[in-house]
């Protein structure tokens, strides 16, 4: 299943790398990775397109709150 | 009231008005204002270590014994790269470590600069936060942040990345205002992400509906327990339920060994009685673990009959693993203390006398004279209980975690997630110097021994008397044990050769003794015991001692090896 993950992090690529880092580190299969301005001054938005099962998503979104720099995610089921 | 200080004497300042006295550090050129600032700061005591990844070790083992955060320090490039064994230890073990490191000039980053390396890159995903500092105004409070991140919520190491140029910089410095304690700075992202007030009642009343209704109910105990100091609610829980009670490697010491309800160690090593109990328990309440998969063997197969109930600090490690029926968020002491109240007093008498029915004697593989099991009878003996051990990564530690007959809390300490071999030397360094008035023995095998061995010098300089135990089989035991099981006994590159350990102590000046057999312990242990700075004792072991029973890896927890097998390849 795809599973769209909105993450709004700190814009700086000190954060960036740390997100992007656990989802490498917890051997996530993405398909596609994008950034964008994000909705509050500081802020970026990334979004990642991810194939795996709820499971493994919801796990990975847990980890990725515990991430210093990211301030918030959400998921959509593509 | 604010006064001028350099980045140096900011960061000196904040440790010592956190309460840090004890620092671990090697120091260097980009790290070197901050040592000239040392030296106006008496409160804290620095330890000049003999390689780096002893500072990051002691300071694990420090913080681990005192429940305060360990600081350990060194120069840019080799000197942090060094650090990294170190962090991810206490990154897998959950240890508060706060790592300074020294960083080249800001003119100078990015430019390939002599001793320049992006440690804060390297160490990203081996810690729980890392930052470099560029801002000399920021310094006091990322600095405490570091502090606050590091002991808030899990525990984790944090490293403080300072180039040599802020260190110089001065500006104007405020404290926190809060004396010696942890300041208002706070992790960016607190964790857990639980409500502070833990779960709610209807969860804590879901799980002692479970542990009611339950025939054959576990309690499995881990190193959260131990974080939080939960060792009253847990023996309440167990004596108020009469579940008994399952202790995972960082878990051990939590209950007596002697408690009537302590079954042991599960996994890979643990007992086929202790595997056997979960793999029939019918409910699990686990407290501060996070299902290892050396606790679990394969997850497909593990405990099929049971409901579990997840105790844990870390939202994130719920469900990880192995599936789970009910969650409780929060502080180990915190939800087992409100377990107590809400379960009703029960028994489980029948389900024990059905544990103990399948406890069988050990088994006699063991054919030399010198066996781990009098060794560390032994050592046990001569320690008197006033003793915290510290143990290395492999067959001993394996012997130690299943023998040693644990009788109070955090006293058996060890690298349980990473394995990192090397760890026992330097870590009990930290242990000592946070229990100056009990023993401390760092319990190694030879292959451990010799990659942290140079720190008895720190220990001689420094006069910190650890008692060191090496278990002498000539082999990395547990790869050798592995390729004996597993890869039709070819002995790759396990053979090791030790240097006259003996002369060895001789040469660093501290007492040393060769124990080859079981009629030499006594007299010997009894003069280690007595003797006043470090010392070390050689226990000379069969070389092909195994670690039985075992989970073969991939296989579940039903399917124990208990004898050795016939010689093949596995792959």
């Amino acid at each position: 299943m795809a599973y769209a993950l909105s993450l709004h992090v700190d814009q700086d690529l000190l954060a960036l790398g740390r997100a992007v880092g656990e989802l490498r580190r917890r051997n996530l299969k993405v398909s596609a990775i994008t950034l964008g301005p994000g909705a509050d001054a500081g802020e970026a938005r990334l979004t990642v397109i991810v194939d795996a099962d709820e499971g493994t998503v919801e796990m990975a979104m847990r980890k990725l709150l515990k991430v210093s720099g990211v301030r918030g995610a959400t998921r959509e089921l593509q | 009231m604010t006064e001028l200080l350099s980045g140096a004497q900011i960061l000196c300042r904040v440790l010592v008005e956190e309460g840090v006295d004890t620092i671990w550090g090697y120091p260097g050129g980009a790290i070197m204002p901050f040592y000239h600032a040392l030296g106006d700061a008496p409160e804290i005591r620095h330890i000049l270590v003999r390689h780096e990844q002893a500072a990051a070790h002691a300071a694990d083992g420090y913080a681990r014994a005192s429940g305060r955060i360990g600081v350990c320090v060194a120069t840019s490039g080799p000197g942090a790269t060094n650090l990294v064994t170190g962090l991810a230890t206490a990154q897998m073990d959950s240890s508060p470590v706060v790592a300074i490191t020294g960083q080249v000039p800001r003119a100078m980053l990015g430019r390939d600069a002599f001793q320049e390396t992006d440690v804060v890159g390297i160490t990203l995903p081996i810690t729980k936060h890392s930052c470099l500092v560029a801002d000399v105004t920021e310094l006091a409070d990322r600095m405490r942040e570091a502090i606050a991140i590091a002991r808030e919520g899990r525990p984790g190491p944090v490293v403080i990345d300072v180039p040599k140029d802020v260190q110089n910089q001065k500006t104007e410095y405020r404290d926190s205002g809060l004396g010696n304690r942890a300041s208002k700075a706070r992790a960016p992202n607190p964790e857990p992400r639980a409500p502070d007030q833990g779960p709610g009642e209807d969860a804590v009343g879901a799980a002692a509906r479970l542990i009611a209704a339950a025939e054959r109910p576990l309690l499995m105990v881990g190193h959260g327990v131990v974080l939080s100091g939960a060792y009253d609610a847990v023996r309440q829980l167990a004596e108020k339920t009469g579940m008994p009670v399952i202790t995972t490697l960082l878990g051990i010491s939590a209950l007596p060994a002697s408690h009537p309800l302590h079954l042991g160690m599960p996994g890979m090593h643990g007992e086929v009685h202790v595997n056997r109990a979960i793999q029939r328990a019918d409910v699990i309440v686990a407290i501060g673990l996070r299902f290892d998969d050396r606790v679990t063997g394969n997850t497909k197969g593990f405990a099929p009959r049971a409901k579990i109930v997840h105790v844990d600090l870390d939202a994130s490690e719920i469900g990880k693993n192995v599936p789970v029926a009910l969650a409780l968020v929060g502080d180990a002491r915190g939800v087992t203390e409100r377990l107590v109240a809400a379960v009703a007093p029960r028994s489980c008498e029948a389900w024990l006398a059905e544990i103990r029915g399948w406890t069988r004697p050990p088994a006699d593989n063991y054919r030399g004279d010198l066996s781990p099991d009098a060794i560390v009878a032994g050592i046990h003996a001569a320690a008197h209980d006033r003793c915290t051990i510290v143990t290395d990564v492999g067959q001993h530690q394996m012997w130690v975690a299943k023998l040693y007959p644990y009788g109070r809390p955090n006293t058996h300490i060890t690298s349980g997630g990473l394995g990192t071999m090397g760890f026992a030397v330097p870590a009990a360094m930290g242990v000592k110097l946070a229990r100056p008035r009990e023993d401390v023995w760092a319990i190694s095998g030879d292959g451990g021994f010799q990659m942290n061995m140079q720190e008895i010098a720190t220990m001689v300089q420094e006069r910190i008397p650890v008692k060191l135990a090496v278990f002498n089989n000539g082999y990395l035991g547990m790869v050798r044990q592995w390729q004996q099981f597993f890869h039709g006994k070819r002995y790759s590159a396990t053979p090791i050769w030790s240097p006259d350990y003996v002369k060895l102590a001789a040469a660093y000046g501290i007492p040393g003794w060769r124990v080859e057999r079981a009629s030499e312990l006594e007299p010997v242990l009894a003069r280690a015991s007595v003797a006043e700075g470090p010392v070390l004792v050689e226990f000379v072991i069969e070389q092909e001692a195994n670690v039985f029973p075992m989970i073969p890896p991939g296989a579940t927890l039903s399917e124990p090896i208990e004898a050795e097998p016939a010689v093949g390849v596995r792959d």
